[in-house]
C-alpha cells in the first residue's frame, strides 16, 4: 500500500545535539495525525522536514511514494498553515489566497476569483478580499491563512501550532472546524501542537513525541485509555502514579507491592511479560478512582489517605489525597456525587483492578 | 494640546534652545546670505557689485555647457544609487540573517570603510583604477554610497518576519519568485530612502570627483568649487548653488512623493 506520507529513520542532529532521533511513521490518505509533545521535543522540526524548510541529517521523506528529500519545499504541493499566520502583509485576503494557485501556473483570472470565491465562502471570510492582513482580527487572519493553505488542493498539509495565538473560545471552536474541513475535503494532515486537547479532537491518531523520539503513535481515546509510558500518561490528562515490585504473578493479575508495603492488583498486560521482583509502574485516572468515606471490609485494592485539598472545576471537583506514597493522589468526582467530604478528612481510594494500567517507566 | 499636558515628559521645550540657535547661526544665515549673493555680481572682491540682478541665473540657464554638467552629476549619482541598491541588498540581505557575534564582526567589517578618511580611502582606490575617467568616478561614488546603503537596508530586511518567506516556498514560489513577489515589496520603503540617501550623498560628493576625476570631470560641486575659490565669480557660484540645491532637493523628495502615492493606491484599493 502507497501511504500519502513516510518517515522512515528521519534524524535531525543540530551540533551536538539530536532534535529528531530516528522517526519512522506512515501516514494514510485522508488521516489527519498529530505531533503533540513539550516545547523542544522535536515535534516542529520533523515539521519542517516534512516541509522541506529544514534538511534531515539523515532518512527518507516520501510523500506518495516519491523521494522528497532533495526536493526544495516549493516543488512538494504541500502547504503548510503557521504559528504567526505568515501572511504576506502587502498583498489583499485575495492576493493572499490565490498567491499559491499563481505559483501552480493558474493565470486566468476567471478561475482564480472562482476558487478564491469557493474557499472564502467555506472558511466565511466572504466580504473582507480586499482587506489587508492587518486590518483583519486574529480569528480572521487564521482563517486566511488556513484558506490560502487549501485552496491548492495540496497533497499534505501541515499545520503548526495555528490555533495558540487565539483566545480560549475561539480556540475550542475553531479546532473543531478545522477537523471537519480537513474531513470533508479529504486532505491528509499533520497537525503539531503542545495543547494536548486539541490533538485529542482534531486527530485520528496522535504521535506523542519526546526527547525527539514518537513515544507512542495510536488514536485519542486510546493514548489516553491505554498510555504506553509514564511520560504519555503524564502529558496527556492527569494520572496518579503507583510504581513497586511485582510480588507475584497470578492467572490473569500481578501483586505489586508499592513502596510503603501496600498491596495492589493488576490486571495482566498481554504485552508485558513480568516476573517477580520487577519494578513496575501502573497510573490510574483521576476519574477512575472511587473516594469512600467508610473502609470496605476486606476489599482489595484500598488505600488510606486524608484530603489535603479540595479544588472546585466546575463541573468536577478534584480531591488532593496524600496516602503516603510519596506523590498525592488526585481524584475527580462529579460534582452532583461530590459528598461532604473537607480538607483533613481521612478517606479510602479504591482502584478498581482494569482501571490501572502498566506503563513503562 | 490638552492631551500633551497631561502627559509627563522629560523633554522641555527649552532644550531645542540650542541646537536651534546653532542652526539658525551656521545653517540658515549663511543660506540665505547665499540666496542674497546669488542676486548680485561680484568681481573678485567680496563686495557686491551694482543692484539686483538675475544674470547669475540667466547664465546659467541659457548655457548648454552647464546643463550638461548638470545632467552629468545627477546621471552619475543616479546611477551609483542604482549599483549600491544592487551591490547592496545581498550584503544587506545575509548581513541582517546573522546571528551574534558573526552579525556584530561583519557590521563592523562594513563599516570599517567610514572609519579612514575618505582622502585615504580614494588614493588606495586611485592605485587601482586610472583617473580621469566617468568609469573612476563612479566606482569612487558606488564605494562611498555601498556602507550606507547596506546600513539602511539592514532594517526593513531585518524586519521581514522570515515566516513569511517560508510561507512564499511551501506556497510553491521559489526563490527568485519570492524574493520579488514578497522579500522586494516588504523592502520597499528602504530602498527608497536607501536610493535617496546614496543618491544625495552623491551629488554633494566633492573630493571623489577631484580625486578620481582628475580635473577632467566637472560636476556642478567641482564646477562650484572653481567659481567660488578660483574665479571668485561668488554670485554666480551661488546661483549655481542654489539651482543644484532646488533640483537635488525636488528629486530626493520625489521619493517621498513616489511612495505616498503608492500608498495611496494601496489604501483605495484596500478600502
Amino acid at each position: 500500500m502507497e501511504y500519502q506520507l513516510e518517515l522512515i529513520n528521519v534524524a535531525k542532529v543540530y551540533k551536538d545535539f539530536l532534535a529528531v532521533d530516528d522517526v519512522n511513521l506512515q501516514i494514510k490518505k485522508g488521516e489527519i495525525v498529530s505531533f503533540l509533545g513539550a516545547s523542544g521535543c522535536g515535534k516542529t522540526t520533523t515539521l519542517r522536514m516534512i516541509a522541506g524548510l529544514i534538511h534531515p541529517t539523515r532518512g527518507t521523506i516520501r510523500i506518495q511514494g516519491e523521494d522528497m528529500v532533495q526536493v526544495p519545499p516549493y516543488k512538494r504541493d504541500i502547504s503548510m498553515v503557521f504559528q504567526n499566520y505568515a501572511l504576506f502583509p502587502h498583498l489583499t485576503v485575495y492576493e493572499n489566497i490565490v498567491y499559491g494557485l499563481k505559483t501552480r501556473k493558474i493565470r486566468d483570472k476567471k478561475v482564480l476569483k472562482e476558487k478564491a470565491e469557493e474557499i472564502m465562502k467555506i472558511v466565511q471570510l466572504s466580504g473582507v478580499e480586499n482587506r489587508y492582513p492587518k486590518q483583519l482580527s486574529g480569528g480572521q487572519q487564521q482563517r486566511v491563512s488556513l484558506a490560502r493553505a487549501m485552496v491548492v488542493k495540496p497533497k499534505l498539509m501541515l499545520f503548526d501550532e495555528p490555533l495558540s495565538n487565539l483566545d480560549a473560545k475561539l480556540r475550542e471552536s475553531t479546532r473543531v472546524e478545522i477537523r471537519n474541513l480537513l474531513k470533508t475535503m479529504g486532505v491528509t494532515a499533520i497537525y503539531v501542537t503542545h495543547d494536548q486537547e486539541e490533538a485529542l479532537t482534531i486527530s485520528d491518531r496522535i504521535a506523542v513525541m519526546n526527547q525527539g523520539k514518537i513515544e507512542q503513535i495510536t488514536e485519542p481515546a486510546c493514548l489516553y485509555q491505554k498510555p504506553a509510558t509514564s511520560f504519555i500518561a503524564g502529558f496527556v490528562g492527569h494520572a496518579n502514579f503507583i510504581d513497586g515490585v511485582v510480588q507475584s504473578v497470578l492467572k490473569d493479575k500481578i501483586r505489586i507491592t508499592t513502596a510503603s508495603g501496600k498491596q495492589v492488583f493488576v490486571k495482566k498486560d498481554a504485552e508485558r511479560s513480568l516476573s517477580p521482583g520487577a519494578q513496575v509502574s501502573c497510573i490510574i485516572r483521576p476519574e477512575n478512582i472511587q473516594l469512600c468515606e467508610k473502609e470496605q471490609e476486606g476489599a482489595d485494592n484500598i488505600f488510606p489517605g486524608k484530603i489535603k485539598a479540595r479544588i472546585y472545576l466546575g463541573s468536577t471537583i478534584r480531591y488532593i489525597v496524600d496516602c503516603a506514597e510519596g506523590k498525592d493522589f488526585e481524584v475527580d468526582l462529579h460534582t452532583r456525587d461530590s459528598g461532604h467530604c473537607v480538607e483533613g478528612d481521612t478517606v479510602f481510594l479504591a482502584f478498581q483492578e482494569e482501571n490501572l494500567v502498566l506503563v513503562d517507566r | 494640546m490638552e492631551k500633551e499636558k497631561d502627559t509627563w515628559s522629560y523633554v522641555n521645550i527649552w532644550y531645542l534652545l540650542i541646537p536651534l540657535i546653532f542652526i539658525a547661526l551656521f545653517f540658515v544665515f549663511p543660506l540665505f546670505k547665499m540666496v542674497y549673493m546669488s542676486f548680485f555680481q561680484f568681481t573678485g572682491v567680496n563686495q557686491p557689485l551694482g543692484s539686483f540682478t538675475l544674470e547669475n541665473y540667466t547664465r546659467f540657464l541659457s548655457n548648454a555647457d552647464y546643463w550638461v554638467i548638470l545632467g552629468k552629476t545627477l546621471g552619475l549619482s543616479f546611477l551609483s544609487g542604482i549599483l549600491c541598491t544592487v551591490l547592496g541588498y545581498p550584503v544587506a540581505y545575509h548581513l541582517s540573517r546573522m546571528q551574534g557575534r558573526t552579525k556584530s564582526l561583519f557590521t563592523v567589517l562594513v563599516l570599517l570603510p567610514l572609519w579612514v578618511p575618505i582622502t585615504v580611502r580614494l588614493f588606495g582606490l586611485m592605485t587601482l583604477i586610472e583617473r580621469g575617467t566617468y568609469f573612476a568616478v563612479e566606482a569612487g561614488l558606488v564605494y562611498c554610497g555601498l556602507p550606507y546603503m547596506i546600513i539602511v537596508l539592514m532594517g526593513p530586511i531585518g524586519n521581514i518576519d522570515r515566516s513569511v518567506e517560508e510561507a512564499s516556498y511551501v506556497c510553491g514560489a521559489g526563490f527568485w519568485s519570492t524574493f520579488f513577489r514578497v522579500t522586494l515589496p516588504l523592502t520597499r520603503k528602504g530602498l527608497i530612502s536607501g536610493f535617496m540617501l546614496v543618491f544625495a550623498l552623491n551629488t554633494a560628493a566633492f573630493v571623489v570627483p577631484v580625486m578620481l576625476g582628475a580635473g577632467k570631470i566637472i560636476t556642478m560641486t567641482t564646477l562650484l568649487y572653481q567659481q567660488a575659490t578660483y574665479i571668485y565669480d561668488w554670485g554666480f557660484a551661488s546661483a549655481i548653488s542654489m539651482i543644484f540645491l532646488v533640483i537635488t532637493m525636488l528629486l530626493t523628495n520625489s521619493g517621498d512623493y513616489f511612495e505616498n502615492l503608492m500608498q495611496k493606491r494601496r489604501d483605495r484599493k484596500g478600502v
